[in-house]
């Protein structure tokens, strides 16, 4: 990211930390644990200590097994990662300390796996018993392993606890996990043998443990040192269970079990390199791996004339990097969960895409590896394929993302499914020009008027109309371009609003001033609906009336009108050569309001309001707070919050060129979001973004049907509410 | 088989109202401001239909023949990118000013100029004039055969089928080639361009034709020849007065509406 680019992010950085889980640390603990203990040598037990190998000859054939494990597993991933490099090299280790930071808070500490509480504690509590247990293996033979002898007497004493209650507590985390497949049921989830697999197979090695410690307990130790064996309770309880056994049959138990077990753990940790379990090692990775820049920012095409394809239709027009986290994928379903279109009943589930792929990299990217260690056509053999995009991946599924980045936001390993599938729709639209109707129209419309409202009655300067005057004309002089943007102008609703924001800037008195007639579209629906081309057309005739009118310099802010205009020139226009500073009408409104030059003191009628979370203000950019103050500085609002809110905000439906299409499915996802915020009981939903906004009224329509108009939902966007409470009437009489 | 279509570059039909001025003196509408010309709807679907004859047929070509100024290239790059194999222009100074008589004149020359091809396909009208004349006159100059305003293309042998719009239903009809034919909207969506497509009509030559490589005399075409004079060219204005016809009851009210009605006299 160049330096413009960097204080540019900046200036929209009012954003709230995220919320750190100290829930990840308990890990660490049980150290701390065995060390406390050893330090209170209160009992009487000097001396206590157990026998490695107890009972067990040809033990060594464990250190010969060991070697084989390892390289079942390297040979596992290395083979898998022949079609990860399928893909084109995309490694980009801008930011270190970032993405080192996100491996260490994502990976280790899982911190949005916390996120759930249910699977949060679930897979807390199986990893935390692994690494304990893995550490206290560890800790034993290196105790064989050195002269001086660690674990005797109260130390030996306060380990053995602690590997119990871990064994215990990952005996807990599995009977967690094999109940959440059945007793939650969620919409997204498919178990497979992976599943029972993985479960079943630790669940075994949990339960063998304990069986195998509790004869050795029962055989050995409870006769002789009853006071050692009440630390490790587990394995006491079991001993207790077994107390009617003859010893020598117990020691014959004893033997069986230990082999299954040790075996057991031998042949378990092998999926490593075969199955979803592979996420301990790669879940890490694709946190290092993620992009840096911001969420919402798609990857620009260079030189896309001379590119001999447009856009994903092939696996190997990936980057390694997407064919690679496909196999990160663990099948949690909350990308799905928190997906709107899925909400709504539509067809898209961003996991079944993630799945779906990694299924085809299984079966025609291991086809494609042979073909090219053999020396054959990449695409030998593979006629009869159903193809990728169109087959194995529904067009319907593309065209139903709204590129609002929930699935992103709530993956637990970090995937990027939007940039996945706009790429694909770049394919879609570049490579085969199938599309449906209407976004062949809204491209069209953009191709020849440069704006996305077909068949609007309105031109640029409608909005003016009756109120030129108040309007300032962009000179070069002025601090702050107005840019109003397509919707801004040519939706009727969207107008009030631009005048609004007008009003509002003339009533702090900045600078600024408005490019009349002369806007046009800076490509962001273009390229959210896959025609690249097209956008760089657009923004390339943009930047250039930018260049002419001095708008495109350090020294000058661009405000936006639209979340989507603002996501674009802020995190997308720097590719393209921009170098003004951009801020969102709300960023710039709460300023004002703060300076002391917007005073809202003007007396609005008492009401509640729910604030909705544009994605592109929020979700990508991290301005979720500059409205919420904007609306708390307003006399007589209460503000009230709907469940979904903030990073896990509801998308009104409209992203990602969705404002311009059918939608396919069950219900819409406007009025799935216009019913969560009807059940707060607010009075007026207010938001920043035209798009929610024709959203929410179009919702609204459906939703409260019956509802006499005065007790229907309000849909205002802050700056509306803002003007009906700082601009003097003088003005607003004007 | 051999296709050539004939198209008309037009001011954007999709301009919004507010946005569409004529120079009343010149007698002249003038291009809205930020809104590029595009190839004329009709004309749009009478590429597809040509396509999809190439492609039934599985052979031969289909190319592309525009009379206008300068711009009226965009209209041809627009149908090579579609898939149409060679376009030509008629440009020239002489051009200018002409009716749907002219027009169809130099068309005629232009596609004899490039020999007649099985099926001459246009568009029904040009959606900004809407006369929808040049089609059929070129017919008539080259005395080919011709169905209008069609819906539907189909080859069956040697001949085309084709299904007719008529006001109260459709018309089959069988032709033989060569023949005129002109598309409607009841035809469907043409094709979007593939990207590829466009980059390649880019670079593709357009070979431009005047009045004198058609054989044409300056004064049979452009407004010296022109057999239509225009007179007044003026955006018509339609005065809309609401009438809030009141009364305490449905009845009332209604009747008020038939006195309103009786006093308009359109009861």
């Amino acid at each position: 990211m160049t330096e413009s680019a960097e204080s540019k992010r900046k200036t929209s950085a009012t954003s709230t930390g995220k919320r750190v889980s100290a829930l990840a640390i308990p890990a660490w603990l049980p150290l701390g644990g065995i060390l406390l203990v050893s330090g209170a040598e209160t009992v009487r037990v000097t001396g206590a200590h157990r026998e490695l190998f107890f009972n067990i000859d040809h033990f060594w054939v464990l250190y010969m097994l060991l070697p084989f494990v390892i390289g079942i597993i390297v040979y596992g991933l290395v083979r898998r990662s022949r079609v990860w490099r399928l893909g084109k090299p995309s490694f980009n280790f801008d930011n270190m300390p970032q993405r080192l930071a996100r491996v260490l808070k994502g990976g280790a500490g899982t911190e949005r796996v916390l996120s759930d509480p249910y699977s949060g504690v679930m897979h807390l509590c199986i990893m935390t018993s692994m690494i304990v247990l893995f550490l206290v293996t560890a800790l034993l033979a290196i105790d064989d392993y050195i002269p001086v002898d660690i674990l005797v007497g109260p130390r030996y004493l306060g380990y053995s606890l602690v590997a119990d209650i871990f064994g215990l507590v990952g005996i807990v985390g599995v009977a967690m996990a094999i109940a959440h497949r059945w007793v939650r049921p969620r919409t997204a989830w498919l178990p497979t043998w992976e599943d029972w697999l993985i479960l079943g197979g630790l669940g075994m090695l949990l339960v063998t443990g304990f069986i195998v410690e509790g004869l050795r307990i029962h055989t050995s130790e409870i006769d002789v040192h009853p006071e050692w064996s009440y630390w490790s309770p587990v394995g006491y309880v079991v001993a207790l269970m077994f107390s009617g056994v003859r010893i020598s049959a117990a020691l014959d138990i004893h033997t069986t079990f230990w082999w299954i077990h040790m075996v057991g753990a031998l042949s378990w940790i092998t999926l490593l390199g075969y199955s979803k379990l592979n996420h301990l090692v790669l879940a890490p990775a694709n946190a290092f791996l993620k992009r840096t820049s911001a969420p919402g920012k798609l990857d620009m095409i260079e030189n896309i004339e001379e590119q001999e394809h447009f856009g994903v239709s092939q696996l190997e027009h990936f980057t390694m990097k997407q064919i690679f986290e496909l196999d990160v994928c663990v099948r949690c379903g909350r990308c799905t969960d928190n997906c709107p279109a899925d909400i709504a009943g539509q067809p898209l589930s961003p996991m079944h895409i993630i799945q779906d792929l990694k299924s085809y990299a299984t079966s025609v990217g291991e086809q494609k590896v042979a073909n090219l260690v053999q020396g054959n056509d990449l695409n030998f053999g593979l006629d009869d394929e159903a193809p990728m995009v169109g087959g194995v991946v529904r067009d319907e599924s593309l065209w139903a993302c709204r590129t609002c980045g929930a699935c992103v936001e709530a993956c637990p390993v970090f995937i990027e499914h939007v940039p996945t599938i706009v790429d694909m729709r770049r394919s879609l639209v570049m490579e085969e020009a199938r599309m449906p109707d209407t976004v062949q129209g809204t491209l069209e419309t953009l191709e020849r008027q440069g704006h996305p409202w077909r068949g609007t009655p309105y031109t640029r300067e409608s909005w003016m109309e009756g109120f030129e005057d108040q309007v300032p004309e962009w000179t070069g002089e002025q601090d702050y371009l107005y840019f109003v943007g397509c919707t801004g102008a040519f939706v009727d609703r969207a107008q009030e609003i631009t005048r609004s924001v007008v009003s509002l800037l003339r009533e702090a008195d900045v600078s600024f001033g408005v490019i009349k007639g002369m806007e046009s579209c800076n490509g962001d629906p273009a390229r959210r609906l896959g025609h690249e081309y097209l956008y760089q057309i657009l923004a390339e005739g943009l930047i250039e009336l930018f260049n002419e009118t001095g708008v495109n310099d350090e020294q000058k802010t661009v405000i936006t009108h639209c979340p989507h205009c603002f996501n674009t020139f802020l995190n997308e226009y720097p590719d393209m050569g921009a170098k003004f500073q951009v801020i969102h009408h709300t960023q710039l409104l709460e300023q004002l309001v703060d300076e002391g030059r917007l005073v809202p003191s003007a007396d609005v009628p008492e009401q509640t309001i729910t604030y909705h979370d544009s994605c592109y203000l929020g979700r990508h950019n991290d301005i979720f707070e500059a409205p919420r103050r904007i609306l708390e500085q307003v006399p007589n609002v209460t503000l009230i919050e709907m469940p979904r809110n903030r990073e896990q905000g509801l998308c009104c439906g409209a992203g990602g060129g969705n404002m311009w299409m059918e939608e396919q499915g069950k219900s819409r996802v406007n009025e799935v979001r216009v019913e969560e915020a009807v059940a707060t009981g607010a009075e007026a939903a207010c938001t920043a973004c035209p798009f929610c906004i024709q959203m929410f009224d179009s919702g609204i329509g459906t939703v409260q049907l019956d509802v006499e108009d005065e007790d229907k939902l309000k849909v205002l966007d802050v700056a509306e509410l803002l003007q009906a409470a700082a601009v003097s009437e003088r003005q607003a009489d004007a | 088989m051999d296709v050539i279509v004939c198209v008309k570059q037009i001011p954007d039909p999709e301009t919004p109202a507010a946005a569409f001025k004529v120079d009343e003196a010149a007698m002249q509408v003038l291009p809205a401001q930020g809104i590029s010309p595009v190839i004329s709807p009709f004309d749009a679907q009478a590429v597809e239909a040509a396509l999809r004859i190439k492609d039934a047929s599985g052979d031969g070509t289909v190319n592309i023949i525009s009379l206008g100024p300068d711009s009226a290239r965009d209209a041809i790059k627009h149908s090579l990118a579609m898939g149409a194999d060679e376009g030509y222009h008629l440009k020239d100074d002489a051009f200018e000013g002409g009716d749907a008589w002219t027009i169809a004149l130099a068309l005629s020359k232009a596609i004899q100029h490039l020999g007649v091809p099985d099926v001459l396909i246009f568009g029904r009208q040009a959606a900004d004039w809407d006369q929808g004349t040049v089609g059929s006159i070129v017919a008539e100059l080259l005395d080919l055969p011709s169905a209008t305003v069609l819906r539907a293309v189909e080859l069956s042998g040697d001949s085309i089928t084709v299904s007719r719009v008529v006001a109260d239903g459709f018309e089959n009809i069988e032709l033989s080639t060569p023949c005129v034919l002109t598309i409607s909207n009841e035809f469907g969506d043409p094709r979007y361009p593939q990207l590829r497509q466009i980059m390649q009509a880019a670079r593709k030559q357009v070979t431009e034709l005047t009045a004198a490589d058609l054989g044409l005399d300056a004064s049979e075409v452009g407004s010296a020849g022109s057999r239509i004079q225009m007179h007044a060219l003026f955006q018509p204005t339609s005065d809309v007065e609401v009438e809030i016809i009141e009364g305490d009851s449905p009845e009332e009210k209604a009747a008020g509406l038939v006195n309103a009605l009786r006093e308009a006299k359109i009861l």
